[in-house]
């Protein structure tokens, strides 16, 4: 079965390459030279063609994805490569499972391999084109951010899974625009990671507040914590991956709930971010800066001193992924800290952005792909993605599809309970580029220090959005 | 007697030549051929180095300024539509402006206050080696490394701020790196602070080699201080001040370590300069093509600010 599934995969791949070849040489006629000047130009044309031909053998999926895929039963070690896990505990996540697989399986030894959470989609890349990546690796859904497999894919670089039944047993029905490219799958789903509000429960009651439920509330404690000495959010000017949670959030409320198809509508260009409901998002912002919500020198500050500041309660709240609360809640043992969202306008159109967006992919050059899918498919099972999620203090995918309530986040209980409704999927999976969410978040310091207003930054994405993938 | 000397050394350097005239020319083509070839062999592997190491990795670089690959997969050549899109403006001439402010003041301000200090530490001081060190010490660290200390000093509760309220000058507290009007200042800083003890040396070596009587008969001479560096000191070392001006400029101008662990080019593009604008557009964007050609003319500027400089002054030591 997966034998005859590579061939299917080698005659594809061998066809694409000729196809660009045949690009490639397109308007160029070959010419017999027979000067001496002429000749000396053919050597070191034929020199630089070597030369060429060397480099572009790192420069695209190679031939080596076409084997044949053969079980292996020797001594084999294959390597998985991750973003480094901040969180603390046990380490990485990841090595529990290493460890259950390696009993399973004791011929096939799985070496974890780290690389900086912000360089690891740039690490890959690299990787992957100089023929040397991990067998497995960490991407993420869609195409919107360096680290999505969607690319990948297109380029050649990973092993088209879409015959592996587990692997489409694991993409949730409500995530298979996520995963689907033209009806093909390349990665598969590891957990969920909701977009939320982290809060320090303990600053909040110091300050007498509840959770708000419409952003008005919002603003009236953004005053109450500012004459206590506080601020009520603080965020990473500098860091437009965390501006851009912000904003994603607010979106899912002011655009997300009265549409829910709005990116598929942006997408068949009928709707731009300039003429829609974005325009609120950004005003919002603009509305929280004047109230006072964000910490003094908010636009220069850096992603490292969000969660100093939470934890030692100078601030209420942050805009993080729901699993960063457990590395909070691990390292400040004497902390109360929580996860909630940020209303919206009215309370009935708050929505939770949660989308299983961590996945893993293989790679199409890798030399162990019987091993490194046998292990994919282990880790794809619902067991084993629960044990995941649990030990990175995410959402377990399966959970999520059954709407049972992660037990780590009561405050989220209203949106799980009703994940069809009150569940909505994060926008930027769904944009072509990174150009559209980097636009975002280095937007939003701009409306934070006055040099952009909202229009500035909307059309920005809308032209970053038109550039395609 | 000089004519005499000259005549003798001239006629031993015609008898020492002598016996390879004497050779057969066929034997000496020979050792010719031998020496060219021994030549050729030491040179080729370092040459080899350079060509696969420096300049191809360059001219790929260089032919995907012409293409619109994105960093993986297909590309096709788009002829000049790159080159075309940064003459455009936008966001290019903000980083294109930041470019020529921080590389203009770099080199102004590294060269005057590395001047100044080498004069000052040159004869005189008791313990001016140490000063010295602890001057030039900044150099020898990792600029990376310096950067992020120096981010954690401009931070809004940061020791600059807090240093500022504890001389009752709370009103000139301010968000340093995350400004518009004050980034670029705060930039230079970090910059001449981490470089001017390297223009320090190269000033200093110039110094060693003027002659300290020629100094002191141009003041027995009446010369004020100005005079005596102006018409004596300066000629001296306007070799050193050739290099250290050519150096401070290229590394002005391509400056990328300090603004992207500093600001990566905030606020909202307040301090983006060339370099950090291809970065993000090659690996945070993936537009590889737009950022290889950005690269391209940021190299042809380079080039051409400095062979302008290296003219401007030859012709002033010239004068």
């Amino acid at each position: 079965m997966i034998q005859e599934t590579q061939t299917d995969a080698r005659l594809e791949s061998t066809d694409r390459y000729g196809e660009q070849d045949n690009d490639v040489m397109k308007g160029h006629t070959m010419k017999k030279v027979t000067s001496p000047a002429g000749r000396r130009f053919l050597s070191v044309a034929a020199v630089a063609s070597v030369t060429a031909l060397a480099l572009s053998a790192c420069g695209g999926g190679d031939a080596s994805s076409s084997e044949p895929i053969a079980e292996e039963t020797g001594p084999v070690e294959i390597s998985l490569a991750t973003p480094a896990f901040t969180g603390g505990g046990a380490g990485n996540p990841y090595l529990a499972l290493i460890d259950a697989f390696k009993a399973k399986n004791p011929n096939i030894t799985v070496k974890l391999v780290e690389s900086p959470n912000d360089q690891h989609g740039q690490t890959m890349r690299t990787q992957l084109q100089a023929g040397n990546a991990p067998d497995i690796f960490y991407v993420t859904a869609g195409r919107g951010n360096n680290q999505s497999f969607a690319s990948l894919a297109e380029a050649g670089y990973l092993q088209d899974l879409t015959d592996q039944k587990w692997a489409a047993d694991a993409i949730p029905a409500s995530a298979k625009n996520l995963y689907y490219d033209e009806d093909k799958i390349f990665a598969v789903p590891a957990d969920l990671a909701p977009i939320t509000e982290l809060q320090n429960t303990a600053v909040l009651k110091e300050l007498g507040l509840k959770q708000a439920t419409t952003l008005d509330e919002v603003i009236a404690q953004c005053k109450t914590a500012r004459a206590a000495g506080k601020s009520f959010f603080a965020v990473a000017g500098t860091s437009g991956a965390n501006t851009g949670l912000q904003a994603m959030q607010l979106a899912a409320s002011f655009v997300y709930a009265k549409d829910p198809q709005w990116d598929a509508k942006r997408a068949k260009k009928e709707t731009t971010f300039a003429d829609s409901d974005w325009k609120k998002v950004l005003e919002q912002i603009v509305k929280f800066k004047d109230a006072g919500c964000y910490q003094d020198g908010a636009a220069g500050a850096g992603f490292d001193q969000l969660f100093p500041s939470v934890a030692q309660g100078k601030v209420a709240a942050v805009f993080a992924p729901a699993g960063a609360v457990a590395a909070l809640r691990g390292q400040v043992k004497d902390g109360s800290f929580d996860v909630s969202v940020i209303p919206g306008e009215k309370a009935e159109d708050t929505r939770l952005i949660a989308s299983p967006g961590n996945a893993l992919a293989v790679n199409a050059a890798g030399k162990h792909k019987g091993s490194t899918l046998k292990f994919l498919e282990f880790l794809a099972q619902p067991a084993n993605q629960d044990a995941l999620a649990k030990a990175n203090g995410n959402v377990s995918i399966t959970a999520a599809v059954s709407g049972t309530v992660p037990a780590q986040f009561p405050l989220l209980e209203p949106f799980f309970s009703e994940p069809e409704k009150k569940i909505v999927t994060q926008p930027n999976y769904l944009w072509p580029n990174s150009g559209v969410y980097d636009s975002l978040g280095t937007g939003i310091q701009g409306l934070l220090t006055g040099q952009a207003s909202p229009d500035q930054v909307l059309k920005t994405m809308d032209e970053q959005y038109d550039r395609g993938a | 007697m000089t004519a005499q000397l000259e005549q003798k050394a001239e006629g031993a350097r015609v008898t020492g030549r002598q016996p390879r005239s004497s050779k057969q020319n066929g034997r000496k083509d020979h050792r010719g051929t031998e020496r060219r070839f021994a030549t050729w062999w030491w040179f080729t592997p370092a040459l080899l180095a350079l060509v696969l190491i420096h300049y191809a990795p360059s001219a790929i670089g260089a032919f995907f300024a012409f293409t619109n690959w994105k960093g993986l997969g297909k590309w096709q050549f788009v002829g000049w539509d790159n080159f075309a899109a940064i003459a455009e403006g936008g966001p290019t001439t903000t980083a294109l402006i930041n470019t020529f402010i921080i590389g203009i003041s770099f080199v102004v301000l590294t060269n005057v206050l590395g001047l100044l200090l080498a004069l000052g530490l040159n004869r005189t001081v008791k313990s001016r080696n140490v000063i010295r060190t602890l001057i030039f010490a900044p150099v020898v660290l990792s600029s990376l490394a310096t950067s992020y200390i120096w981010k954690f000093i401009f931070e809004q509760d940061g020791p600059l701020n807090e240093f500022l309220a504890s001389i009752g000058l709370e009103s000139l507290q301010r968000t340093w790196l995350g400004d518009p009007s004050t980034v670029l200042p705060a930039i230079i800083i970090v910059m001449v602070w981490q470089n001017v003890g390297l223009v320090m040396v190269m000033y200093l070596a110039g110094l060693a080699t003027v002659s300290p009587e020629l100094e002191e008969a141009a003041s027995l001479d009446g010369a004020s201080l100005w005079q005596r560096f102006n018409y004596v000191v300066l000629p001296a070392i306007m070799p050193s001040v050739v290099i250290a001006m050519t150096l401070m400029l290229i590394n002005g101008l391509r400056v990328f370590d300090q603004i992207q662990a500093l600001t990566g080019g905030g606020p909202y593009g307040a301090s983006e300069t060339l370099a950090v604008t291809i970065y993000k557009e090659t690996f945070v964007m993936g537009r590889f093509g737009f950022g290889a050609a950005l690269a391209l003319v940021m190299s042809v500027i380079i080039i051409i600010l400095t062979v302008a400089q290296r003219l401007l002054l030859r012709t002033n030591s010239k004068g």
